[in-house]
C-alpha cells in the first residue's frame, strides 16, 4: 500500500515538536520513544504498519484544539485514532505524522433521559453508552462487533453498522450532536441535545459521520438513546443449499418483515465453530440463517410463525427458535465466534466488507467460488445477508512469501465484483487505506472529485488522515484562488501516491 | 433581492445533459438560477433572486422500483404523490412521512416533487421514532454549480464508500447541487395504525407523561399535543401487525393518560395527515408560520412564553415535544420585524431554533427564514457550499442563516 | 501477528511459544476493554493488546529489552481478564510469564528496584519472614512520610490490628473426615495466608471435615511459588514448585492416597494449576508437575463435587461476592462461589464491572502502587454501590487490599460457608 513519501524534514524535527506537544497535555502523553510508538504500528488491521512520528494522548477538547494548532502552524500531519480497532487501516499511522489518540476523553458527559440523548465524549467505548442508558429502559442501537472497546468517535468517523442495523440504522441515524475541532483549530459545534437541532442546517453531521478522520476531529458526540426492546428471540434455519438460504433472506425482506438480525454462515464456518466447540451439527447444512426477530412476546410469536413458513417454503431442513435467553445466546454464540473459529483453521485470514443489492446474494457467491479458483486459496462466509452487507473470509498464510498479495487480490476482484453487481466497497468498515486504490472501480471521476473537493472547505492544506479513502490527494491550492496561502501555491506538485 | 420584480424565465429540462448545459451557462454568465422541482414550495426558506428557474419537473423517469430490495430509484422531477401511490401499491412507504406542505404556499399538492422533498429535507411526525428524510436517501445524482453531472451513494441499504454526500444534499435546498436523481430506501407499511386521543393536562404534564411513554419499547409513531375542541388534545399513534397495536394499546392504559378517544385506521390515517400538513392548526392564510425545534422538555415553557408575549395565536407540539409549530397573526403586536426577533430569542433561550415557515418576501428577506448560527458554523457551511457551487449561482442565499441575507460568496 | 522472531531464537522453546502465541493474534483490541490498567491509563503500551506487540519487539530485536517495554511489561496485574475474553483464545499468561523470565534474564534493573523485588519474593514466600517483617513494619511506620513509591506502599499495607498467633492447623497433620470418609485431600495452606489471617484455614478444615473429607497438610510443602514468579524470577520459584510436587506425590503415592489437592486462595490455585506447564520442559518433573495440575482444584470446585449441606443457620445476609482475577480468568471459576453462596442461604449481589482487578495482585499493589491505588480506589467504590451487608472473596490477597475500606465485613467464601452449615460465625461479622 503506497502512502504519501514521509516527509524528512518533519521528521527531523521530532524532539522539537514534542517539546512544544508535551507543554499542552503533560510530559507522559506524548510518546516519542521508538519503543512505545511502536505497538502503534497498527489498528484492526495488522497487514498494514507504519510507526508515528509521535504519539499524543490529549485529554479534552482545548487540548485537542491546541495540538492541532501547533500541527497545522508546523505543517504535520495527523492521524486520528480511538482505540484502534478499524477493520480499513483508518488509523494507519504516517511516519511524518502525529498519532492523535482519543481515548483519554472517555467522559459520559449527560444522560438526558427525557430527551433521550446522550451526550458523551470521543474516547467511550460504544458498550459503555448502553450500559449507563439500560437502568432507564434505553440503548444505544448500533452495536459493530468491536462494540465492547471501540470508541463512540471512531464509530462516528467510520459509520459503523453492526448485527442490528437492518432494523435500526447505523451510526449516522443516531447521531443528533457533534463537537469538533477543525484543522483550523476552531472548535465547532452541530445540532444538539433533541433530536431535529439541526433541522433547516446544512447537514453537517450527516457529513461528518463516515468521514474516517479526513474533515474533522470529532471530541463530543450526542446519540439518541431508545427503549431496549421488550424481547427477542433468535431463529436457527438451516438449508440443504446456499441458493435455498438466499432465497430465504428475500423471502423474509419481500414479505415485509424486518428482523432486528439476519445473518448468514456457510458450512465451513459451521464446521469451524463445530469444532471449536467440540459440538456436532448437522453435515447437511449448506448455509445457515440466524434471524432475530424482537417486539413484544406476541408480536415474536406471530412473526416466528412467518418467517418459520417462509423457510420451509424455501426448503429449509430444520428450523429453530429460541425459547429462552440461554437459548438466545447459545445461538447467537456460533456468529460470535466465527471469526476467532476460522481463525483457528488457518494461519491468517482476511476480511473484507463488499456490499450488494440482496437479489444479487447468489451471483456474489458464485463469483467468490469462482475466484477462489483461480486464487488457490480458500475462503467462508459469514455476513449480514439482511442488507447484503458481505464479510468474506479469505484465508492465507502471511508467513508464505505472496500469500498475502494473493489474498489482497482475491478480496479486492470481491468487491469489483460488488460493485459490477450495483454493489459498493463497504458497508460498514470503511475504505481506509484498504479499499482506497478500489475507489476508482465504484466512482467516476466526476464523482469521486465531487467528494475530495470537500476538503477544500474543511482542511486545505490537507493534514488529517492524508492518504486515506482517497487514491489520490484533493490538491486544493488547484481548487479556486481562495487555498492558496500567502500567495504561494502549498503543492506546485503532488504526485499520486 | 424581491424575487417578484420580474418573473423569472422558466427553463424546464427533460434530461440531465439539459439541466448541466443550463447550469454551465449561467455560470458562464455569472447569473443567479433559482432552482426548484414544480415551484410548489418556493415559499419556503429565503426568496431567491435570479432571473432564470431552473425547474426539474421535467425530470420524470421512474429508473426502478424493486420492492424486495426495498429500494426506488426515480427523476427528482416525479410528483411525491405518484411515489408514494407507486409504494402503496405494494405494501411500501416512505417511513419519514413527508409533509407536503404544498398547500401552505399556494402550491397545488399533487404537484409537488419528490426531489423538492429530498431537497428541502422535510419529515413528518413520525421522524422522531423512525428517521428523517436524510436517513432514507441511498444515493443521490445532481449537477453542481459548475454544470458537472454527478452521482453520488449507492443503491445499497449500507454503504460507508467515501463520504456521505446523499446526507449533505439532502435539506440543502437546492444551494449546492441542482438535485437530478435519488435512489430512497422504503419499508413495508404497517399492517394497520390506532390513535388514542386524550384530553391535555396542559403542555408541561403532556410532554412528561409522553417522555415516559416513549422511553417504553412500545410501537408509538405519532405524539403530538394539537388544538382540539375546548383547549388541546394528545395524541399518541400505534403502528404495527393488528395484534401488536391491540396489546401495545393495552399497555398505554396506566401510562398516566386520562380516558380518551380511540381512532380507527382510516380516521388515524386522516388526522396524521392533518397533524403532518399543519392543517390542524387552522392557519389563516395570511398568518405567518413557525417552526420551532426545541428540546421536547424545554418546549412547554417556551409554549408559555410565546403565548404570554402575545406572539403566537395557535400553536401545536410534534415529536413529543421536540418540534413546535406556531402562527403569528400577521397584525402581531409590535408588527412583524419586533416580533419575529423576539420570537427567536424566545425560542433561543428554551435551546430551541426558530424557523420562518411562512412569511410574506419581504420578511423572510429582512429576517432570514433560519435562525442564527454559530459564526464558525455558518461560515463552514458556507466554505461547503462553494466547492460545490463556487461562483454561489445555485438557490443562492435561500439557505442563508438570519443575519447573513446572502451568504458570503 | 506475523512475527519476525528468529529461528535462532526460537531455539528456545519458550521463545518458540511465545512466537505461536503472538501468531493467534488479531490485534482486535477486545482484550483492552477489560485491561485494568488500560482503563485506568487509556494507552495502547499499558494494554494487553500493546504488551503483546512489545514482547514481540522483543524477541524480534533480542538481546536486552529497553528500559520502556520493561516498565509496560511491569505494569500488567497479570489478572488475565484479557485472556478470558479474548476471541482468539491467545494464551497471554503463559506469554507474559515467559516475557517476564525473559526481562529476569536480560534486563539489569537498577540496584535500588532489584533489591526490593529481591526482598518481596523472599519475604512473601516464607511466613516466619514475612511475619518479623510485619512487626519490622509496624515499628517503620512512624517514618512513613520520609518514604515514598513501593516502601511506602509497602509500609501502608502492613496491617494496624495485631497479626494473629500462627495457627496450629497450619503445621503438617492429617484432619479426620466427619462421619464416613469420602474424599482424600491435601490442603495447601499457603504462606501470607498463615500470617494474615489464619481463620481461612480454620474454616476450611472445618468445612471439609463436615462434609466427610479427610485433610492433609503435607509436610515440605509450603509456597506454591508464585509471589517469585510474578517477577519472573523462576529460580526461586521452581525450588518452591518442585518441594510442593514432591510433598503432594508422597501422599498421593502413600497408602491413603490423594483425591485432590485443594486450594483455598485462588492466586495459589492458579499457580498450581500451571506446574505441569512451568516444568513442561524438565523431563524429571514434567510429568509428575502435570499430575498435580491435573488434580488441584479450587475449594468451591470440591465444595460443588461434593455438594454442600443444607444450612443449619437462617444467615440471610446480602454478600458482594468479588470474584478474584486469579479465580475467574486465571482458573475461569465464576459459577461455583456464587452457587455455593446461594446454597448456603445467602443473597449474592454482584459488583458492577466484576471482571476488573481490585490492584492487589500479588506484590503488585506494592510495585505499583499508583495504578493498584487507582483501582482499588474503583473497586471500592463498586463494592460499596452494590448495598451488601458482606463482601466475600476466594483470595486472601483481594481480601487484603480491600477490607479496610469497604465498610463492610470482608471475609472469605469458606468462612460463610462454614457458617451456614454449622462453623462459628465470622468473627467481623459480629454485632
Amino acid at each position: 500500500m503506497r502512502m504519501p513519501d514521509p516527509d524528512q524534514g518533519v521528521i527531523a524535527r521530532r524532539g522539537a515538536l514534542a517539546a512544544r506537544l508535551r507543554a499542552i497535555v503533560g510530559a507522559q502523553w506524548v510518546l516519542d520513544d521508538e519503543a512505545e510508538r511502536r505497538p502503534y504500528r497498527c489498528d484492526g488491521i495488522t497487514a498494514y504498519q507504519a510507526t508515528p512520528l509521535l504519539v499524543v494522548l490529549p485529554a479534552s477538547t482545548a487540548e485537542i484544539r491546541a495540538v492541532l494548532a501547533v500541527c497545522r502552524e508546523q505543517g504535520v500531519k495527523i492521524v486520528p485514532r480511538g482505540s484502534g480497532t478499524s477493520l480499513s487501516g483508518g488509523a494507519l499511522p504516517l511516519e511524518d505524522g502525529v498519532l492523535l489518540v482519543t481515548s483519554r476523553l472517555c467522559a459520559i458527559v449527560a444522560m438526558d433521559v427525557e430527551n433521550r440523548v446522550a451526550r458523551v465524549q470521543c474516547g467511550v467505548p460504544n458498550i459503555r453508552i448502553s450500559e449507563a442508558a439500560r437502568p432507564f429502559g434505553l440503548c444505544y442501537m448500533p452495536d459493530p462487533s468491536s462494540q465492547m472497546i471501540s470508541t463512540i468517535g471512531g464509530n462516528v468517523a467510520e459509520n459503523s453498522g453492526g448485527v442490528h442495523c437492518l432494523k435500526y440504522g447505523m451510526t449516522s441515524n443516531h447521531v443528533v450532536g457533534l463537537e469538533a475541532v477543525l484543522m483550523s483549530g476552531e472548535v465547532i459545534r452541530l445540532g444538539g441535545g433533541f433530536q431535529g437541532a439541526a433541522d433547516g442546517e446544512l447537514d453537517l453531521i450527516g457529513l461528518l459521520t463516515g468521514s474516517e478522520g479526513l474533515l474533522a476531529v470529532v471530541t463530543e458526540i450526542t446519540v439518541r438513546l431508545v427503549p431496549l426492546p421488550e424481547a427477542a428471540r433468535v431463529m436457527s434455519m438451516s438449508f440443504a443449499s446456499v441458493e435455498d438460504a438466499c432465497r430465504c433472506v428475500g423471502a423474509i425482506i419481500g414479505a415485509g418483515i424486518i428482523p432486528a438480525g439476519l445473518e448468514f454462515m456457510d458450512r465451513k464456518v459451521l464446521n469451524a465453530v463445530a469444532s471449536l466447540l467440540r459440538e456436532e451439527h448437522d453435515p447437511r447444512t449448506a448455509a445457515l440463517l440466524l434471524c432475530e426477530l424482537d417486539g413484544t412476546a406476541a408480536e415474536i410469536d406471530a412473526l416466528i410463525e412467518r418467517v418459520r413458513g417462509l423457510a420451509e417454503q424455501a426448503g429449509a431442513i430444520d428450523i429453530r427458535a429460541s425459547r429462552t435467553e440461554e437459548e438466545r445466546e447459545r445461538i447467537w454464540r456460533s456468529r460470535k465466534l466465527a471469526f476467532s473459529a476460522i481463525g483457528k483453521m488457518c494461519k491468517d485470514y482476511y476480511c473484507t466488507d463488499g456490499t450488494i443489492p440482496r437479489n444479487r446474494l447468489p451471483d456474489i457467491l458464485d463469483r467468490m467460488a469462482e475466484l477462489s479458483r483461480t486464487y488457490g486459496l480458500d475462503y467462508a462466509n459469514c455476513f449480514h445477508a439482511g442488507d447484503g452487507n458481505l464479510h468474506p473470509i479469505i484465508m492465507y498464510d502471511a508467513a508464505r512469501p505472496g500469500d498475502l498479495d494473493k489474498a489482497e487480490a482475491f478480496g479486492a476482484d470481491v468487491l469489483r465484483a460488488c460493485v459490477d453487481m450495483g454493489g459498493v466497497l463497504s458497508g460498514e468498515h470503511g475504505v481506509g487505506v484498504e479499499k482506497r486504490d478500489l475507489m476508482t472501480h465504484q466512482f467516476a471521476p466526476a464523482d469521486l472529485r465531487q467528494q475530495q473537493v470537500l476538503k477544500c472547505a474543511f482542511d486545505p492544506e490537507e493534514l488529517l488522515n492524508p492518504g486515506k479513502v482517497f487514491p489520490s490527494p484533493c490538491r486544493c491550492a488547484e481548487f479556486g484562488r481562495m487555498h492558496v496561502r500567502g500567495g504561494e501555491m502549498r503543492f506546485p506538485d503532488i504526485p499520486r501516491f | 433581492m424581491i424575487a417578484h420584480l420580474h418573473d423569472p424565465v422558466v427553463c424546464r429540462p427533460a434530461c440531465v445533459a439539459d439541466v448541466a448545459d443550463v447550469v454551465r451557462a449561467a455560470r458562464s454568465k455569472g447569473q443567479a438560477l433559482e432552482v426548484a422541482g414544480n415551484g410548489t414550495r418556493r415559499g419556503l426558506g429565503n426568496p431567491v433572486a435570479a432571473a432564470v428557474r431552473l425547474e426539474l419537473g421535467g425530470l420524470g423517469h421512474v429508473h426502478f422500483y424493486e420492492p424486495d430490495d426495498l429500494v426506488i430509484r426515480v427523476d427528482a422531477g416525479v410528483p411525491l404523490a405518484d411515489v408514494e401511490r407507486m409504494l402503496a401499491g405494494q405494501g411500501q412507504y416512505l417511513p419519514f412521512e413527508p409533509p407536503c406542505h404544498a398547500a401552505l404556499y399556494g402550491g397545488v399538492p399533487a404537484r409537488s416533487t419528490i426531489g423538492g422533498a429530498i431537497a428541502t429535507g422535510l419529515s413528518g411526525p413520525r421522524r422522531f421514532q423512525v428517521g428523517a428524510a436524510r436517513d432514507f436517501v441511498l444515493g443521490v445524482d445532481g449537477v453542481n454549480g459548475q454544470g458537472e453531472a454527478f452521482s453520488a451513494g449507492g443503491r445499497t441499504m449500507k454503504n460507508v464508500t467515501g463520504y456521505d454526500l446523499s446526507k449533505l444534499l439532502c435539506g440543502s435546498f437546492g444551494t449546492m447541487a441542482a438535485l437530478t436523481r435519488l435512489t430512497l430506501k422504503v419499508l413495508p407499511a404497517p399492517e394497520t395504525e390506532r390513535t388514542m386521543l386524550f384530553p391535555s393536562a396542559g403542555l408541561a404534564r403532556d410532554v412528561a407523561v409522553l417522555a415516559a411513554i416513549l422511553s417504553r419499547p412500545l410501537a408509538v409513531t405519532g405524539a403530538a399535543i394539537v388544538p382540539a375542541e375546548g383547549g388541546m388534545a394528545v395524541a399518541v399513534r400505534l403502528e404495527g401487525s393488528a395484534p401488536g397495536v391491540a396489546e401495545h394499546a393495552g399497555r398505554l392504559d396506566g401510562a398516566g393518560l386520562p380516558p380518551g378517544r380511540v381512532l380507527a385506521a382510516a380516521e388515524s390515517r386522516l388526522f396524521w395527515s392533518h397533524v403532518r400538513e399543519l392543517d390542524v392548526l387552522g392557519a389563516g392564510s395570511d398568518d405567518m408560520l413557525w417552526r420551532i425545534h426545541v428540546p421536547a422538555t424545554g418546549a412547554a415553557a417556551l409554549a408559555d412564553a410565546l403565548r404570554q408575549a402575545a406572539l403566537v395565536s395557535s400553536l401545536m407540539l410534534d415529536w413529543g415535544g421536540a418540534l413546535m409549530f406556531c402562527t403569528m397573526p400577521a397584525a402581531v403586536s409590535g408588527g412583524p420585524d419586533g416580533a419575529v426577533p423576539r420570537l427567536r430569542a424566545l425560542a433561543a433561550q428554551a435551546g430551541g431554533r426558530a424557523i420562518l415557515l411562512r412569511a410574506p418576501d419581504p420578511i423572510r428577506a429582512a429576517h432570514g427564514a433560519f435562525p442564527a448560527q454559530a459564526p464558525g458554523v455558518a461560515a463552514l457551511a458556507a466554505r461547503t457550499r462553494r466547492v460545490f457551487d463556487p461562483a454561489g449561482i445555485l438557490n443562492p442565499g435561500r439557505m442563508a442563516p438570519a443575519g447573513e441575507s446572502a451568504e458570503a460568496c | 501477528m506475523l512475527n519476525t522472531i528468529s529461528p535462532a531464537a526460537k531455539a528456545d522453546p519458550n521463545i518458540a511459544l511465545a512466537g505461536e502465541i503472538i501468531g493467534a493474534c488479531v490485534h482486535c483490541g477486545i482484550c483492552l476493554s477489560h485491561c485494568p490498567t488500560y482503563q485506568v491509563r487509556h494507552e495502547e503500551n499499558d494494554s494487553p493488546r500493546g504488551r503483546i506487540f512489545l514482547m514481540k519487539e522483543m524477541y524480534e530485536r533480542g538481546g536486552a529489552p529497553d528500559a520502556r517495554t520493561v516498565e509496560h511489561l511491569d505494569r500488567c496485574l497479570t489478572c488475565l481478564a484479557c485472556e478470558a475474553i479474548c476471541p482468539s483464545g491467545v494464551e497471554y499468561s503463559r506469554l507474559i510469564g515467559h516475557g517476564r523470565e525473559h526481562v529476569a534474564a536480560h534486563y539489569r534493573r537498577p540496584p535500588a528496584q532489584a533489591a526490593l523485588r529481591r526482598v518481596l519474593a523472599m519475604l512473601l514466600s516464607r511466613p516466619r519472614l514475612f511475619r518479623m517483617g510485619l512487626a519490622a513494619g509496624r515499628v517503620g511506620r512512624p517514618f512513613r512520610a520520609l518514604l515514598s513509591g513501593p516502601l511506602r506502599a509497602m509500609l501502608d499495607m502492613v496491617p494496624t490490628a495485631p497479626l494473629p498467633a500462627p495457627s496450629p492447623v497450619d503445621r503438617p497433620q492429617v484432619f479426620a473426615a466427619e462421619g464416613t470418609r469420602r474424599m482424600r485431600v491435601a490442603l495447601l495452606t499457603g504462606c501470607v495466608q498463615t500470617v494474615l489471617d489464619t481463620a481461612i484455614n480454620e474454616a476450611t478444615i472445618r468445612l471439609l471435615r463436615r462434609h466427610g473429607v479427610e485433610i492433609v497438610v503435607a509436610a515440605g510443602a509450603g509456597c506454591c511459588g508464585a509471589p517469585a514468579e510474578h517477577m519472573g524470577d523462576s529460580g526461586r520459584a521452581l525450588p518452591l514448585v518442585k518441594a510442593n510436587i514432591a510433598a503432594w506425590l508422597r501422599e498421593a503415592d502413600g497408602p491413603y492416597g490423594l483425591d485432590a489437592v485443594v486450594v483455598n486462595a485462588s492466586g495459589c490455585g492458579t499457580s498450581i494449576k500451571a506446574y505441569g506447564h512451568a516444568l513442561r520442559l524438565d523431563p524429571a518433573w514434567a510429568g509428575r508437575a502435570a499430575r498435580i495440575s491435573a488434580m488441584t482444584l479450587d475449594i468451591s470446585e470440591l465444595m460443588e463435587r461434593i455438594g454442600l449441606l443444607p444450612p443449619v443457620v437462617p444467615t440471610g445476609l446480602r454478600v458482594a461476592y468479588h470474584a478474584a482475577c486469579s479465580m475467574q480468568h486465571g482458573q475461569r471459576i465464576t459459577r461455583q462461589p456464587r452457587a455455593l453462596l446461594a446454597a448456603a442461604g445467602f443473597t449474592v449481589l454482584d459488583i458492577p464491572d466484576g471482571y476488573m482487578c481490585c490492584g492487589s495482585a500479588g506484590t503488585y499493589n506494592l510495585l505499583q502502587p499508583a495504578i493498584a491505588g487507582e483501582l482499588k480506589q474503583r473497586k471500592v467504590a463498586a463494592i460499596r454501590a452494590v448495598g451488601a451487608q458482606v463482601a466475600a472473596s476466594g483470595n486472601i490477597g483481594c481480601m487484603t487490599q480491600l477490607a479496610g475500606e469497604v465498610g463492610i465485613p470482608f471475609v472469605h467464601t469458606v468462612q460463610l460457608l462454614d457458617w451456614a452449615t454449622g462453623g462459628p460465625r465470622p468473627a467481623g461479622l459480629e454485632g
